[in-house]
């Protein structure tokens, strides 16, 4: 451990004393409806959230941009729904320049929360924020309201204090993470960067490096629909074919894979569970009275990064390898159609930033392993366009009812990313 | 052929034209088959236009809309289906005394003709094609219930007095759960035997199958699809999609063993079986699946029936397999799967010795259409006067059941004409001919 210097120690006693500042930032920010979409969705209070932080943000001296991203930016990115429309869903990047020398550092979180169904089991409100026992209350107050909040206050406290840090710190804010990541992937292609990255996601204090990238896969299986209480010739003289029956043969071919991968030591990551393929919808069938014409069966896809690239054909090649085994599929193969994918990341473990958000971690007291998301966070996003980003922050209440965060961990996160990025961009003079 | 008979069947083919005009009537009526809780379409209109025919042709009518206890107390309707704007009709021909009654019997209501622009011609407004009658309901079965009717009013209008009463029966709800018909039967609509006059292409049914609908639902346990799961027992995720897979194994193993068992085979039925039709599951696209159902159509046979002709010895046999099938799969032992079997609709047979049925062949034959005896592998109203009315009833129709419930359906006009002859013969030689009735 680092003991913090006479500035850090300022720094870390004004966080503690603007507790009650953290606090009313995070009720702000659970009030404001910014659930997650489906594509289609009418903006909510996207832009009124990001607004706020914007005024705040500039107040203390950032240079703040708040933009909406534009179809043409985001063409081509494999995790964005075609046609994703961002009107009333800015981005925000407030940039505040370093005094020159320095390794620069972006802070990132979401403001996008999952639905808070079903809503009667919640204890308070889910939208109307409470402080009870230490802890604030609310959907997002860990998942990621909480982390926003954090990483304005430590970034805005490092401003008001006039810590003159060598290198430049970015705040950005994005929608989108909970649906698609397309925020993330929008600012990352709008010039969002810096020398490394800290997502502040609810890892429970550790230190997430990792995380696996992930497809929807659908298959489809056509039958032959005919009258269910006739009897049916053989296919090959005109006979039904029933899709559920037979979608059995693809279901037997995806059990085979996922077992394959999860013995597979190629597959196997120090910080990730392997490649998974796991059925999450069936449709198959109808009318009560024929024989299924169609199912579908739709899997969720998470892969590590040593599958990145390979991972459609192997599973597009194990169905149809077991397709050929039934006359009915070989001739008439499986369709099967990738959805949105998002890319795998990985951060070397000895990359310099993990030890200065290590120490800073230990600093506050909240030791950090390192660990990695078996799903997905935006940290991939800015990873893949050259900005290392790891996860850091507060205890995990992720999607759950009752979520909720404690304010005393709150503050120790606002602190702990205010000395990483003091220790990370280094403080002149 | 006896004179009298001969100059009916001259009759019949000499206005063919009017058997063609009654039967697009018919069809022009919107009478789609209901949803238990869909509002009445036109049935009490035909009802009416046919009570108003037969009425002038010297028959008795009773039109009527059953009250929903009137159905009440069966496996085969769900409760409380009423028939407001659905009413029933029987029409009596009274005869001269001495002979046996005859029901000539037919549903009304067509299953939809969606997707109707896939049609060459509005499904409503029959038309004559290359010498076929194309519309919803030609073949199945508007087309059987204008040739019963216009049986029924040539002999009246020929003046031929039969000894026994000719019954002609019209029935909503055959093409959804068979209300009709046993409300017909709880009436008191019955006679010594019945025709139903569905498609069959001149063979005579002489019986059934049953049915039940069973709705499999297996339960698992949430949870995130992308977190590493523990095993179940450690409170892990189970996914429903994947135990169902173990169901439709056993279900699968069920139909293969049916296909040849003994108590399965009847000589004009196709054996038992049961068949997966729609499978539902999963809830979200990152979270395992939390449950997951399958619907099967599931036939047996009259043989399967139970003493009281129902489907409860099947239920019970099925629910035997699910549960041995489960009980090899550790979470499904603790989790049992769940069975709902809904609708009973029961299976019928007459025997094959029945004196209508060599009547009925007879009479086919000497139109230019001879008959063999055969059966419907789904189900229809002739179950419901056999079993609950004490009315042994047949299938005899036109070609060809295969283009009922098709897009273009149709039914050839040449078959109307001799269905009708072959109907009106064989009420004539059922019902037998009274002394100088003509």
């Amino acid at each position: 451990v680092i003991v913090p210097d006479e500035l850090e120690r300022r720094v870390l006693d004004a966080i503690a004393s603007r507790e009650d500042e953290l606090v009313a930032l995070l009720c702000d920010l659970i009030r404001l409806d910014t659930l997650a979409r489906e594509p289609g969705d009418p903006p909510r209070q996207e832009a009124e959230l990001q607004e706020g932080l914007a005024a705040r943000l500039r107040g203390a001296g950032f240079a703040v941009e708040l933009w909406e991203p534009d179809e043409a930016e985001l063409a081509g990115a494999g995790n964005v729904p075609p046609g994703l429309d961002f009107a009333g869903r800015p981005q925000l990047a407030a940039r505040l320049a370093g005094r020159g020398g320095g390794r620069s550092l972006l802070l990132n979180g979401h403001i996008d929360v999952v639905p808070a169904d079903p809503v009667d089991r919640w204890t308070t409100p889910p939208f109307d924020p409470d402080v009870r026992d230490g802890a604030v209350w609310g959907r997002g107050a860990s998942d990621d309201k909480g982390g926003v909040a954090c990483l304005i206050l430590a970034a805005e406290t490092l401003a008001r204090l006039g810590v003159p840090l060598a290198g430049e710190l970015v705040v950005c804010t994005v929608t989108d993470e909970e649906s698609s990541g397309a925020g993330s992937v929008a600012a990352a292609r709008h010039g969002v960067a810096a020398d490394a990255g800290l997502v502040c996601e609810p890892t429970g204090f550790e230190t997430w490096v990792a995380c696996r990238g992930g497809a929807g896969v659908e298959v489809l299986v056509s039958g032959r629909p005919g009258h269910a209480e006739k009897p049916q010739p053989h296919w090959r003289q005109g006979g039904a074919v029933n899709a559920i029956d037979r979608m059995q043969v693809v279901q037997d071919a995806v059990r085979r894979l996922r077992e394959d991968w999860a013995g597979d030591p190629a597959r196997s990551h120090l910080y990730l569970s392997p490649s998974s393929i796991v059925p999450v919808l069936i449709q198959g069938g109808e009318w009560s009275v024929s024989y299924p014409a169609e199912c579908r069966l739709t899997c969720d896809v998470m892969y590590v990064p040593a599958d990145q690239g390979r991972i459609r054909d192997e599973i597009a090649g194990a169905i149809t390898a077991a397709a050929a085994t039934d006359s009915w599929l070989a001739e008439h193969p499986p369709q099967v159609r990738f959805g949105v994918e998002v890319e795998p990341m990985e951060v070397a473990a000895d990359h310099p930033f993990v030890a200065v958000l290590q120490g800073a971690a230990a600093a506050v007291e909240r030791p950090a392993t390192l660990a990695g998301l078996d799903s997905w966070f935006d940290a991939a996003s800015f990873t893949a366009a050259g900005t290392p980003s790891v996860g850091w922050g507060p205890p995990s209440q992720a999607h759950t009812i009752d979520e909720h965060v404690p304010v005393a961990e709150l503050v120790r996160v606002a602190q702990g990313i205010a000395l990483a990025a003091m220790r990370w961009c280094g403080v002149a003079g | 052929v006896d004179p009298t008979e001969q100059r009916v069947v001259e009759e019949i083919a000499g206005r063919r034209d009017e058997l063609v005009a009654l039967a697009s009537e018919l069809i022009a009526f919107d009478t789609t088959a209901r949803h238990p809780e869909d509002p009445p379409r036109q049935e009490a209109e035909l009802q009416g236009y046919l009570a108003e025919r037969l009425a002038r042709r010297g028959a008795a009518v009773d039109v009527w809309e059953p009250a929903p206890e009137d159905v009440a107390g069966t496996r085969q309707v769900v409760p409380g289906l009423g028939f407001e704007g659905r009413p029933q009709l029987a029409a009596t021909f009274t005869g001269a005394g001495g002979g046996r009654s005859l029901l000539l019997n037919g549903h009304i209501d067509v299953v939809t003709p969606e997707p109707v622009d896939r049609w060459t011609s509005d499904p409503w407004r029959a038309e004559v094609r290359d010498g076929n009658l194309h519309g919803r309901g030609a073949c199945d079965m508007k087309g059987g219930v204008a040739c019963m009717t216009f049986a029924a009013e040539v002999l009246a209008q020929l003046g031929v007095r039969l000894a026994g009463d000719v019954v002609v029966c019209t029935v909503t709800d055959e093409e959804s759960s068979g209300a009709g018909g046993i409300a017909a039967v709880r009436h008191g609509v019955r006679a010594d035997a019945g025709i139903v006059t569905e498609p069959t292409g001149f063979d005579v049914w002489v019986a059934c199958r049953g049915s039940l609908t069973p709705v499999i639902r297996v339960e698992g346990r949430p949870g995130h699809a992308e977190m590493r799961q523990p095993h179940w027992r450690a409170g892990g995720a189970v996914n429903a999609i994947e135990k169902m897979g173990v169901l439709l194994d056993a279900v699968r193993r069920l139909r293969d063993e049916w296909l040849t068992r003994p108590d399965k085979q009847h000589p004009y039925l196709a054996p038992g079986t049961i068949v997966p039709v729609v499978v539902r599951g999963g809830e979200w696209e990152i979270t395992y699946p939390a449950a997951c159902s399958l619907t099967c159509e599931l036939m047996y046979l009259p043989a399967n029936a139970d003493a009281d002709g129902w489907g409860t010895l099947v239920e019970a046999e099925l629910r035997e397999w699910i549960a041995a099938a489960a009980a090899a799969d550790p979470w499904l032992r603790e989790h049992p799967p769940t069975i709902d079997f809904g609708q009973d609709i029961p299976p019928s047979e007459v025997p094959p010795d029945h004196p209508l049925i060599a009547v009925m062949a007879g009479a086919s034959a000497d139109v230019g259409e001879p008959t063999r005896l055969g059966g419907l592998d789904s189900w229809y109203d002739a179950a419901s006067f056999t079993r609950l009315g004490g009315t042994p009833c047949i299938g005899y129709g036109p070609r060809d059941i295969a283009w009922g419930h098709t897009i273009d359906e149709y039914v050839p006009v040449e078959d109307l004409v001799r269905c009708a002859q072959g109907l009106a013969l064989a009420a004539m030689r059922w019902c037998g001919v009274a002394d100088g009735g003509r």
